[in-house]
């Protein structure tokens, strides 16, 4: 019973978010960013029986990967934990969107 | 502090995607080869940001939902679910922001765009072009909202307010 108990609160706590902790901090220096979403987007609309639902695919903008990766890297450049290295981003990718 | 990093994204979607048995995020099944690119690429570790999918829901990660029952619909709504997790050149994952909880989402107003059946129909450059810089938009509050999760320092935008056509 005490088995099924802590597998249980394992499964229950495996969904949890579980954020960088010091000694693992001290690992590393120096972070990347890699943004994995894929190319399109599903644009559902659902009504109040089956025949009123209806289903497209959205062509997400080529560049979206790049561009999180961009915003993320300039957010956390002004935001340096004491003993990372602050290595600036390549290029500003965000601002061809806006 | 984090620098973005070239990647092979085609197919470490796929490997995610083919994934069997996902215990806290599907950026476990991809590790290794994270941990591989953080040596090519130099760096301690990588922070992976992955669209979360679910099976049988014909709405995954990104997407934008109109919904109606008894009442005209007014308003859609814009999702950009993404996971996150920091993997270290080694292939240890350090801290891991899973999909659902606290993520943020945009409003858009149906009836001023003209949103209805068919879909394929209403999808007109205007719209797609909203629904594709809405998604872009929330996409990238979201990933704020994960690495935050993850401990590392940044401000998260403030909620914008509904998207309406002018």
């Amino acid at each position: 019973m005490s088995k099924i108990l802590i597998l249980a609160v394992s499964l229950l706590l495996s969904a949890c978010s579980m954020p960088l902790n010091q000694s693992s901090e001290q690992d590393f220096k120096s972070l990347g960013v890699v943004s994995l979403v894929s190319g399109n987007a599903a644009v559902a609309r659902y009504g109040l029986t089956v025949f009123n639902n209806d289903f497209a695919t959205l062509a997400l903008d080529p560049d979206l990967n790049q561009t999180v990766e961009g915003e993320v890297a300039q957010a956390s450049a002004s935001r340096v934990r004491s003993g990372w290295s602050n290595r600036s981003p390549p290029t500003a990718v965000r601002s061809s969107r806006r | 502090m984090v620098k973005p990093i070239a990647a092979d994204r085609g197919a470490l979607e796929q490997k995610m995607r083919s994934a069997s048995l996902v215990w806290s995020t599907t950026i476990e099944t991809i590790k290794g080869d994270v941990a591989e690119l953080a040596k090519a690429q130099g760096v301690d570790a990588i922070v992976v940001l992955a669209e979360t999918k679910y099976d049988g829901w014909p709405a995954p990660g990104v997407s934008a939902v109109f919904r109606n029952l008894y009442t005209p619909l007014k308003f859609g709504v814009v999702y950009a679910d993404v996971a996150a997790a920091i993997v270290t050149a080694r292939g240890k994952i350090v801290a891991v922001a899973p999909h659902g909880i606290a993520l943020d989402f945009q409003l858009v107003d149906v009836e001023s765009y003209g949103i209805g059946l068919p879909l394929k129909d209403r999808l007109t450059p205007e719209v797609s072009g909203m629904l594709r810089d809405t998604a872009g938009d929330v996409l990238v509050k979201n990933a704020y909202v994960r690495l935050s999760q993850l401990g590392i320092p940044v401000d998260i935008p403030k909620k914008t307010e509904i998207v309406r056509k002018r």
